[in-house]
């Protein structure tokens, strides 16, 4: 069982995943402020610097090219605060990416993701809430984690509890081979030498790693699939946008390069959350701040889960069309838009790897073959085929702290460190993706050790 | 006719490692103590190696020694060779491994006993227990004698229903052709106590003038002289003088041994169904290991003197109940061994043990006052666990009878610690051993710091005497000498013995002045490239030098450690009240409520490791207890 400390520094989300609009993140404990100086930069410095509770700032989260959006942080200092201790409330507009990106950075400068109901349960110990609400305080810890049991169990199906337990069952049998040799050095038991042990330790952060970025995609399924609209100026992105959304929000004009910034909106579709990117389009530009805009959206390319080609069915592929398919075929929809003007495609079939889909944003034409094809990628996992869907926070945290750990041990092995230490962190690394398969670690690290070694002199 | 024979404050019951610990630091402690044991001539007897120590082992001998106990002092004494294991895989898993004189060990301890104030030691045979109002009173030996007294430290082994098997002959008896104790487990169930059934084995001995030794590969002592025991200590056979020591030897089964046994399987009661017992996975007997591991074409034995210049070998490796005709046949399959002759035949035995969670943090029964158990009667096997044991019971039955606080060791303080904690809380369902791998503070609890972590303990309750803690307080002055030099100390670069030295490891020169410290973090320096640049330090100890340079090297890991283990007080030093009723608390998932009401744990830290018991279940407890300590109602703050 992992010990959770009593007090230590927790963070969450406050609001509800998925929505539109505005996350709240919440940072609980002592190494809250800490955490912050080193990944909040106020525009206002020297009120920040004031340490004045109960006040607002505005800012960066993320500093220097790690910048990742504007917010907004409330501080509200011990005991003064819901929880009765320091309380720091990071109020961001960037939408799920960011609030979980967010989460995440804090993850990595010492937070740890809050239990269930841990918010409350510490304002109760701290005495914010009186004795009447003790009760309440129960039943939220006993809910919320029955539910979050059963999400557990639910996410973990198929190909990528698999991929999950093949990865524990590599750190346990790292382990088991360390742990066998100092306990019983005696025994007749094989053993891993320096070069063969860094090998399998550099193989379990390999698929540790693999798994990680597979959990991208994962968030699919709670929180959207980020998905960016790209296509040259005028072929029809804004219009497809605000079709999906059927409300006016981007601009739409016949000027080309009228849309500079991103714009995130959240959309269903067949049942799929869409985590919309409409982007500046792909296309040379003299115009600096248009050329920002262009950055910015092949940079979203890179991050999207899909991206919506748009193409005008009137005009060949151009240079940039055909590079982002050759780059990022398989996770390219075409849509061949504009097909009311140009029935007679100028685009070829041949040309497009993967799937075309002929469209009309303004006769409504081709939503229905997009929704059914949306749903064949991400039902069948044909998304991504190579990478299963992770998608629960905790379970990223827990699989990136034990990828961690897995780098630690291996900078350990490279200083020569002996294998007492090694164990500290192997053992750690295995803790942590035992966190999500459930399984006890020192019970399964006898079972292997006397199963795979004949131990006893 | 029952009589009364005679009033103690604590009586012990059984001579084995366990008792002979608690017994000696009850009477230590001030205590009258009685000792009574089946039989005078195998006090601490060791049924099986002749060897104390290795991993987690040698760990709980150096805490044992430290809290003023005496299985160190007396397997220093009666060493017939020392290796210091694990010398290659870091501080926190050395592990000290002492072969003994198993004749010595026993007189050594017996004369220890016999000459301690406040200890009767006598012969006798305990079949129940006196019991009035949930509280003990004494015990009642076979003849009529009864006993009083305000503890009882129960140790008996291996003993209780003891039943022997060797091939298909079966028979009721104790270790080595003792006599099995019959009623006593009846005693025991009548009271409540609930028992399991365990079995353990034993190789054959053999005659050592029938063995060709030249057929086996010597293993030797190590030629530095170590000592379990933090006061000085000699061996009685070899002095200090470590070419003396009696070698081991190393051989191994043959594809024949493995044929003999495969052949022999159906004779075999490990598979026949005539043993029940649960035996230790970590001590399979040789059947048991052909089986499993089919592919192995051979499996290390080990040829162990019984004493000094003994007639008699152990064979290690090969604990077997087979039919003693098969175990001869076996014998013979092994190079060397073609001629040899078998003193006594392997066996196994099934014995009665106490399902240990039905105890408290001190041993005692919960439950049942003054009732202690301790040693292999708990489930465990090994001598270094049994002897931790009863010294962790003895101490807390003298408390008792002293009307002081209960002694409790942590999981950070000590594998003392950890071993208890993990019988008592988490239970057992198969022979229990420590391993290193069990303490989640391993790196701070190594044998090297076993004096430094619990001597003041152990001073607390009375067992340290003033020259262990001279010893004790000269060490700590020492240690605290040495690092501030190496703290405080910086090499410069002219320095050429610094360069030379640094040289000669192939590291680094120095470019720069560098403090000593940040030096002995590089991984090719060691204790000798240091030592030469300070002669002033020849006076001191070596041990201290090396407990300074570990500190140094993994200071990055030892600090993460602490904080872990702050981390965990917090969990630790958060009371349970006793006789809480777990039906009351709201919103426990119903197998944390079961398993709470049946462990009944006295902290949140020690309630989190219960098998069953949830993260939630601990929030849940967290929140009630608030709630309770906050009384009725009424607004605090908020
Ligand atoms: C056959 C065998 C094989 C073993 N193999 C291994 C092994 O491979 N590895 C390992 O680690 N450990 C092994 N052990 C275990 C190890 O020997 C024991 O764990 C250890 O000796 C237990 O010490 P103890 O003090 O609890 O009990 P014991 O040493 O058994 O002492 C019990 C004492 O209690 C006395 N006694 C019992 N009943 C009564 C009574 N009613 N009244 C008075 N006195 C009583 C007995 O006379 C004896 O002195 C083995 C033990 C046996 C018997
Ligand atoms: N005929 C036709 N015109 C379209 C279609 N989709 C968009 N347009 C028009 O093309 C122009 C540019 O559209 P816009 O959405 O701003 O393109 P963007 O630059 O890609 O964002 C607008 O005048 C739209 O009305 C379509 O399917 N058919
Ligand atoms: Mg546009």
């Amino acid at each position: 069982m992992k010990l959770t400390g009593l007090d230590d520094t927790i963070v969450a989300l406050a609001t509800a995943l998925g929505e539109a609009g505005i996350h709240i993140i919440r940072l609980s404990g002592p190494q809250s402020k800490e955490i912050l100086d080193r990944c909040f930069e106020p525009y206002n410095s020297l009120r920040w610097l004031n340490n004045e509770s109960h006040t607002l700032h505005l800012g960066w989260f993320g500093l220097g090219d790690q910048r990742l959006d504007q917010v907004l942080v409330g501080r509200m200092h011990a005991p003064h605060s819901y929880t009765g201790e320091d309380v720091f409330e990071i109020n961001c507009h960037g939408g799920a990416w960011v609030a979980q990106s967010i989460i995440e950075s804090c993850l990595r400068e010492g937070a740890r993701l809050a239990e269930p109901g841990e918010f409350t349960k510490r304002a109760f110990l701290n005495g914010k809430l009186d004795l009447v609400q003790a009760e309440a305080v129960i039943d939220l810890i006993s809910a919320r984690t029955r539910a979050a049991a059963h999400q557990a169990l639910t996410q973990l199906s198929g190909r990528l509890s698999e991929e999950i337990l093949a990865l524990r069952d590599d750190i346990l049998e790292i382990l088991a081979f360390i742990e066998a040799s100092i306990d019983f050095p005696e025994d007749d038991v094989e053993s891993l030498d320096w070069t063969a042990l860094k090998g399998r330790l550099e193989d379990a952060l390999r698929l540790a790693g693999e798994l990680l970025l597979g959990s991208k995609s994962g968030r699919i399924v709670r929180e959207g699939l980020t998905t960016v609209i790209v296509g040259r100026p005028n072929v029809g992105k804004s219009s497809l946008l605000n079709a999906l959304l059927q409300e006016e929000r981007a601009l739409v004009t016949d000027v080309p390069g009228t849309t500079r910034d991103e714009i995130r909106e959240f959309v269903s579709l067949g049942g799929i959350l869409l985590q919309l990117i409409d982007t500046a389009g792909i296309r040379e530009s003299a115009d600096p701040v248009e050329q920002m805009g262009i950055r910015r959206s092949w940079e979203a390319l890179e991050r999207a889960d899909l991206i919506l080609l748009m193409v005008d069915a009137g005009m060949p592929l151009n240079f940039d069309e055909r590079e982002v398919l050759r780059l990022y075929g398989e996770r390219v929809l075409v849509l061949l838009n504009k097909i009311d003007l140009h029935p007679q495609s100028a685009v070829r079939s041949t040309e497009v790897p993967g799937v075309c889909i002929p469209f009309s944003v303004v006769r409504h034409e081709g939503f229905d073959a997009l929704e059914a094809e949306l749903r064949r990628l991400v039902f069948n996992e044909h998304l991504d085929s190579a990478r299963p869907l992770l998608s629960n926070v905790r379970q990223i945290a827990a699989l990136e702290g034990s990828a961690v750990s897995l780098k630690n041990a291996l900078s350990a092995l490279e200083a020569r460190y002996p294998w007492d230490i090694l164990s500290i962190d192997v053992r750690r690394a295995l803790q942590e993706v035992s966190e999500i398969t459930g399984h006890n670690v020192q019970e399964s690290l006898l079972e292997v050790i006397f199963s795979r070694f004949c131990i006893g002199k | 006719m029952e009589y009364l024979a005679g009033k103690y404050g604590v009586i012990v019951v059984g001579a084995g490692h366990a008792g002979c610990e608690a017994a000696l630091a009850a009477a230590r402690m001030g205590c009258e103590t009685l000792l009574l044991t089946l039989n005078l001539d195998t006090v601490a007897h060791m049924p099986c190696n002749p060897s104390v120590g290795g991993p987690a082992k040698g760990h709980l001998v150096r805490e044992i020694d430290a809290l003023g106990g005496q299985m160190g002092i007396t397997a220093d004494e009666t060493s017939l060779q020392a290796r210091m294991l694990n010398t290659g895989k870091g501080p926190a898993v050395h592990a000290l491994r002492i072969q003994s004189d198993k004749r010595a060990y026993h007189q050594n301890m017996l004369h220890v006993l016999l000459n301690q104030a406040n200890l009767t030691v006598a012969q006798g045979c305990v079949e129940s227990l006196c019991v009035e109002n949930s509280r003990v009173k004494g015990v009642l030996a076979r003849g009529g004698a009864r006993f009083e007294s305000e503890s009882v430290v129960l140790t008996s082994g291996t003993y209780l229903t003891g039943r022997i098997i060797i091939g298909s002959s079966a028979f009721a008896g104790g270790p080595n052709g003792q006599m099995p104790v019959p009623l006593l487990s009846e005693s025991l169930r009548a009271l409540g106590i609930e028992l399991g059934r365990f079995k353990t084995g034993t190789p054959p001995r053999i005659q050592k003038n029938s063995v060709d030794f030249s057929k086996f590969i010597i293993q030797p002592g190590d030629d530095r002289a170590w000592h379990f025991s933090f006061l000085p200590t000699k061996s009685m056979f070899w002095l200090d003088d470590t070419s003396k020591q009696e070698p081991c030897w190393l051989g191994y089964t043959t594809s024949e041994t493995h044929e003999i046994i495969r052949a022999n399987l159906f004779r075999a009661p490990l598979f026949t169904g005539e043993i029940v017992g649960i035996g230790p996975r970590y001590c399979p007997s040789i059947e048991d290991k052909v089986v499993r591991f089919a592919q192995r074409e051979a499996h290390q034995i080990f040829l162990e003197p019984e004493g000094w210049q003994s007639e008699e070998y152990y064979v290690a490796g090969l604990s077997t109940s087979m039919p003693e005709e098969v175990q001869i046949e076996i014998l013979r399959s092994i190079s060397g061994l073609e001629k040899v002759n078998m003193l006594r035949p392997g066996y196994a035995i099934e014995y009665d043990y106490v399902k240990p969670h039905q105890l408290s943090l001190c041993l005692e029964m919960r439950g049942l006052n003054g009732l202690f158990t301790a040693g292999q009667l708990n489930g465990t096997s090994g001598y270094e666990e049994a002897a931790a044991q009863g010294l962790i019971a003895g101490i807390n039955a003298a408390l008792r009878v002293l009307d002081r606080e209960p002694f409790v060791l942590r999981r950070s303080d000590g594998y003392l610690g950890v071993l208890v904690d993990d019988l008592v809380t988490k239970g057992i369902e198969e022979p229990y051993r420590l391993l290193t791998s069990r303490a989640e503070h391993r790196l701070l609890l190594r044998q090297d710091n076993a004096d430094l972590r619990l001597t003041a303990r152990g001073r607390a309750i009375g067992l340290v005497d003033e020259p262990r803690w001279i010893r004790y307080e000269k060490k700590t002055r020492d240690l605290e000498g040495v690092r501030r030099l190496w703290k405080e100390t910086s090499l410069s670069p002219l320095r050429e013995d610094v360069q030379l030295a640094l040289s000669r490891v192939a590291s680094h020169p120095l470019r720069s002045g560098i403090k000593v410290e940040e030096l002995m973090k590089r991984p090719e320096i060691s204790l000798r490239e240091i030592a030469v640049l300070f002669p002033e330090l020849e006076q001191v100890d070596s041990e201290v030098l090396e407990e300074a340079l570990i500190d140094i090297k993994y200071e990055g890991y030892i600090e993460k450690q602490k904080i872990e283990v702050e981390r965990f007080a917090k969990l630790e030093d958060r009371a349970i009240p006793a006789q809480l009723d777990y039906d009351r608390v709201r919103g426990l998932s119903t197998e944390g409520r079961q398993r709470l009401k049946e462990r009944e744990p006295v902290n949140l830290g020690q309630a989190s490791r219960i098998t069953g018991v949830t993260p939630a279940d601990i929030s849940v407890l967290m929140v009630f207890l608030e709630q309770r300590h906050r009384g009725g109602g009424g607004r605090v703050s908020g």
